[in-house]
């Protein structure tokens, strides 16, 4: 399976961070870990503008780290978001779930 | 905010994870940063110190971009604050919303250093400019404020120099109409010691402050040569003088200048360079125009320049027109121009026959019509009266005079050719006029040394007889005798001394006149009898001697002096 990052952006984040590189990580993991829940917990009650805004903050900063596939999937629930139809949500949350987990796990060997 | 040392930018994000990696771009670039997590912490920052520059995420909870936005750009004054849109938003409808609220640009995720690194140099160079223009409109609207507060003071100066005088006379009617807070034409009235009212029109080349300038110096020269008794003729040479010393060259007067004597039914005309006047003759509807025949004043040397005017009969009622050339160039919308040919005009279409100025002016407008006035428009009418007529409606107003020596002694002889050609009483009046306590007995003061003066000339000098004057024809056989004699002396003079002095409350004036004839027999003449054919003997010396404090006679009778305390 192909990486999940991007690993010349990620050498460019190093340089550009310096020492804070592990704050960010560390800062992107619980943002992210908080936006999981909240998104799961907005499928659970129907709450579909809650996963539109959600998901669509988890698509900037998974983009900033280059964590393409996973800012597809919120990209994908995103869009569920907008139109409203939660039908197939808690698959594509499901999916999110397990790229975050890959991702994380890439992120503590860099 | 100079751009060496960095901008401090306002950061706006509610993802952590992003705000920090923007903080570390932006820093790394070397400027400043202020952090928020909502739009509300970023209104709040950006009251507490206003950025250079905001970026700004779109979605945000509390208060998002739009609105943060929408505060920025209503309250950053007259500074320049870019807003630049911090987003993952792509579709065409949300990027037109980040505009339309205010945002200046775009960055989109993810961030890269480069692009940002360009955006903000790009808008560096921007706020420079609009700084250097703030300066700059500053700049003029302070410019425009002092020199409009300038011209207002100005303005005031001017107004007390080129005063009004005596325009509100009741037989004048005058229109100006200038082209700025200046006018580039001057009118001036005043009354003359002897009566004669002054008037002056006078257009400067140019219009506004530039014209105005030589206005100033011509008002007071104007005013101060009235009070002091001067003719037109002197007045325009000392003007055109004046000017000449201090007008760039290329800068001139057109003036008209003329003297109205109300007693003798007289008008005295100078022209130069001005459109033709004109006498309006009420009881034949006659028309005498009287044209330019001198350069405008302040372009010939005072040595080159010869004053010459026209005298002019008017009879009570007659009116005299003068005007600009503003009048015969007003144009119409088509750019034809008014022209003389439509002035007279309007006297010829005999609609009204009392006065002319309100239609001349009618007239004028009516073919300018919507078209605006290309120069400084001015048209006087001045009437003819009796003098009565005059000093009723206008009273007897004398110019003040300077403040005067107060102990001084003046001698004036006039000679052979004076005696045939010049008449010795203006210098005398003027060098008399020019002592405020005398005003008051002024008249007393000029009829006694008239008087005293042709018995000096006409029985002294001439030795003639007032007894001629008894005969039948006697008057005119008198007056073709002196004009004989006259013609025919060989040598003679008369000597004026003038002595004066004032402690400052009381003054005493001495008037002596010596002549250089035989004199008469003084001694046998009682002053203070009663008149009667023998006692009077012509030479009107009760009279006299009723006027003044004391009258004396020395040497053989050719010595007369007299006194009044004043």
């Amino acid at each position: 399976m192909e990486r999940a990052f991007d690993i010349t952006v990620i050498q460019q984040l190093q340089d550009l961070m310096g020492d804070d590189f592990a704050l960010l990580v560390e800062t992107f993991i619980n943002d992210s870990s908080k936006r999981l829940t909240t998104i799961n917990e907005a499928i659970a009650v129907n709450d579909a503008e809650l996963v539109r805004t959600t998901a669509h903050g988890l698509k900037g900063s998974a983009l900033n780290l280059s964590a393409t596939r996973l800012s597809e999937y919120a990209s994908k629930l995103e869009a569920m978001g907008k139109l409203g139809d939660l039908s197939g949500a808690s698959a594509a949350s499901a999916e999110l779930v397990c790229e975050f987990e890959r991702v994380c796990a890439e992120l503590k060997v860099i | 905010m100079p751009s060496g040392n960095g901008l401090t930018v306002l950061i706006a994000d509610d993802s952590d994870s992003d705000r920090l990696l923007l903080q570390h771009i932006v820093q790394s670039q070397g400027h400043r940063t202020i952090v928020a997590k909502h739009g509300l912490e970023a209104i709040e920052a950006f009251k507490f110190t206003p950025p250079d520059i905001v970026l700004l995420d779109a979605l945000m909870p509390v208060m998002d971009g739009f609105d943060t936005a929408r505060y920025i750009k209503a309250h950053m004054g007259t500074s320049f604050i870019p807003i630049i849109f911090l987003t993952s938003l792509n579709d065409a409808e949300s990027l037109a919303r980040c505009l339309e609220a205010g945002g200046d640009d775009f960055l989109t995720k993810p961030y890269q250093s480069v692009v940002l690194r360009a955006k903000i140099n790009a808008f560096t160079r921007m706020m420079d400019m609009h700084n250097t223009l703030l300066a700059q409109k500053e700049q003029i609207a302070d410019n425009n404020q002092r020199l409009l507060r300038e011209q207002e003071v100005a303005k005031q100066t001017f107004d007390k120099i080129a005063h009004e005088g005596m325009l509100h006379a009741n037989n004048i009617q005058f229109s100006l109409s200038p082209m700025a807070v200046f006018n580039g034409d001057v009118l001036l009235a005043g009354l003359r010691p002897n009566g004669h009212l002054c008037l002056f029109l006078g257009d400067f080349t140019g219009h506004g402050l530039a014209a105005a300038v030589g206005a100033m110096p011509l008002s007071e020269t104007f005013y101060s040569m009235i009070a002091k008794g001067f003719n037109i003729k002197d007045i325009t040479a000392e003007l055109n003088k004046k000017l000449k010393d201090i007008l760039p060259i290329g800068v001139f007067c057109c003036a008209i200048a003329v003297d109205m004597d109300f007693y003798n039914g007289t008008i005295e005309v100078f022209n130069a360079g001005m459109p033709d006047c004109c006498i309006y003759r009420r009881e034949t509807g006659e028309i005498t125009r009287i044209a330019s025949d001198h350069l405008p004043l302040g372009i010939l040397p005072s040595g080159s320049f010869k004053a010459k005017t026209h005298l002019e009969l008017m009879q009570v009622d007659d009116t005299f027109y003068m005007w600009s050339d503003g009048i015969i160039e007003a144009e119409n919308e088509d750019g034809n121009m008014f022209g003389e040919d439509n002035v007279y005009q309007v006297f010829e279409s005999k609609v009204e026959q009392d006065s002319y100025f309100k239609p001349l002016l009618l007239a004028v407008n009516k073919f300018v019509g919507s078209a605006a006035f290309s120069d400084d428009v001015s048209l006087v009418e001045v009437r003819m009266q009796s003098q009565s007529e005059f000093d009723a409606a206008n009273g007897k107003k004398l110019p003040s005079a300077p403040l005067a020596a107060m102990d001084w002694c003046f001698t004036y002889e006039v000679r052979r050719q004076s005696l045939r050609d010049a008449d010795p009483m203006p210098v005398l009046q003027k060098i008399l006029l020019e002592v405020p306590s005398l005003r008051h007995k002024i008249a007393a003061i000029f009829t006694v040394i008239t008087e005293l003066y042709a018995n000096a000339l006409e029985h002294g000098l001439l030795q003639l007889s007032s007894e001629i004057k008894q005969e039948p024809d006697g008057f005119l056989k008198f007056y073709q005798l002196k004009e004989k004699r006259l013609a025919e002396i060989e040598q003679g003079s008369i000597r004026f001394d003038l002595d004066y002095y004032s402690d400052g409350n009381q003054g005493r004036l001495l008037v002596r006149i010596t002549d250089s004839g035989q004199g008469f027999d003084y001694q046998s003449y009682r002053l203070d009898a009663v008149p009667d054919e023998n006692t009077y003997r012509g030479r009107g010396l009760i009279i006299t001697h009723g006027l003044c404090d004391a009258l004396r006679f020395e040497g053989s009778g050719n010595i007369v002096e007299v006194e009044f305390q004043a």
